[in-house]
């Protein structure tokens, strides 16, 4: 029987789909359901060589990931990972080497409206309401002993990013404890400190877009708190920018979202 | 003596007119935000919705708001389970559409962040993927299997663990 509306259009839905809607599926199917869906696609499922910088090495991401290189640390490495523990999915993580490695992304917010349907003076009128931004990711250690990094979103009237200029240091030893220190004003930043493999979610939201701001900078660091070579630091997964509040942890309109993968 | 319900008027990105009661219009947490910022004498444009993904959208902001209404109403207990039996009956023929449709109707709910219709599409997505070997899955969604065997093989092996 043909169902009730039916559409002549051919749709690769599952390829199609923002993450954070795969992921509401995804938390309906069990792990094996999940992974048979992985196993469908390279698209889904795959990591696939791309970005070559050193201290990180990442697969499936945006020609818009920089990366900065520690000289002297091996390479991170990727592994396969279904997290459905983390309520979110994703297939793609980075880790960063035993010294210092950023990883960082400029998002164009009015040109992210755009492409979600709006005219540029709709995308701007809406940038001018002040509307919320929500900025979360998953972050554990990557390897034994303690990671420790930040995650920050950095507001910018311009796309002139120049993380070093933007006074990102690394962090000293004596960072222990998980330490949320959000701020509301230009730049948002937390330090994290994690011994744990355990993925875990820090977030942030701000309430009212400052005016005049239209781009986005996202920045992850990490390293291995013991610097000892050949070990890994902290990993990172899912690292997002949503329009809407975060008071539910969820999303509640996703335009721009910043993902590992393309 | 209750008052008219406002009238709040939609529009799609090919030129359709809605015009429906400003309590269904604000299921869709987006419209309601931008109700609230220029006021519900103003049409609101949805430039990424088509008319007909966007009459799905409100037939079902109507029906959940009517569903509210009706628990609201109800004053025997046994009558909530019966509300909750004829709203899911409903939801299960509103879900009768093809796959590109179901896929139109999620991206406009995603958008339009309603968040019972996404939880509501969402489910059955996963309904139709429940159980589904790759090869079922790939034939349903018309996914290309862009893996070569040994990397398939590989995957499988990597996440063995969801098979045990």
């Amino acid at each position: 029987m043909q169902p009730r509306l039916a559409s002549d259009r051919t749709v690769d839905v599952l390829g199609d789909l923002p993450q954070d809607v795969l992921a509401r599926i995804f938390v309906h199917l069990s792990p094996r359901d999940v992974v048979n869906l992985a196993i469908t696609s390279a698209v889904v499922g795959k990591w696939r060589d791309a970005g070559q910088g050193d201290g990180w090495q990442t697969r499936d991401i945006s020609d818009h990931w920089m990366f900065n290189d520690t000289r002297y640390g091996p390479k991170g490495v990727l592994r396969n990972c279904v997290p459905s523990h983390l309520g979110e999915v994703t297939t793609h993580q980075v880790m960063s080497s035993y010294q210092w490695c950023i990883l960082t992304q400029v998002v164009d917010l009015q040109s992210k409206l755009v492409t979600s349907g709006l005219t540029a003076d709709q995308a701007q009128a809406y940038l001018e309401c002040r509307p919320s931004l929500h900025f979360s990711t998953w972050y554990s250690r990557a390897n034994h002993g303690k990671g420790i990094g930040e995650a920050r979103l950095i507001l910018q009237a311009s796309p002139d990013f120049r993380p070093y200029g933007q006074s990102i240091k690394p962090l000293s030893h004596s960072f222990c404890d998980p330490l949320q220190d959000w701020q509301s004003c230009g730049a948002i930043c937390s330090r994290l400190c994690e011994d744990d493999d355990a993925f875990q979610r820090i977030s942030c939201t701000i309430s009212r877009l400052p005016r005049g701001m239209k781009y986005a900078c996202v920045v992850l660091l990490g390293r291995d708190s013991t610097w000892s070579a050949g070990h890994f630091g902290m990993r990172f997964a899912i690292p997002r920018v949503t329009w809407g509040c975060g008071a539910c942890e969820e999303p509640v309109h996703v335009t721009s979202s910043i993902h590992i993968d393309t | 003596m209750a008052g008219k319900a406002v009238e709040v008027k939609l529009y799609s990105c090919d030129g359709e007119d809605f015009r429906v009661p400003s309590t269904v219009a604000s299921r869709s947490e987006t419209v309601k935000n931008m109700l609230e910022d220029t006021g519900e004498e103003d049409a609101v444009p949805l430039p990424n919705v088509h008319g007909r993904t966007l009459s799905l959208v409100l037939d079902f902001c109507k029906r959940l708001v009517q569903y509210e209404k009706d628990l609201q109403d109800i004053t025997e207990d046994f009558q909530h389970g019966q509300l909750d039996d004829e709203f899911n009956a409903w939801k299960q023929d509103f879900l009768d559409i093809d796959q590109a449709v179901l896929y139109e109707l999620i991206m406009a709910a995603n958008f339009l962040n309603v968040a019972e219709l996404l939880d509501l599409c969402c489910k059955e997505v996963a309904r139709l993927i429940k159980g589904k070997s790759p090869e079922e899955i790939r034939a349903y969604f018309h996914i290309k299997n862009d893996f070569t065997p040994q990397e398939e093989e590989e995957v499988r092996r990597e996440n063995q663990w969801a098979f045990e």
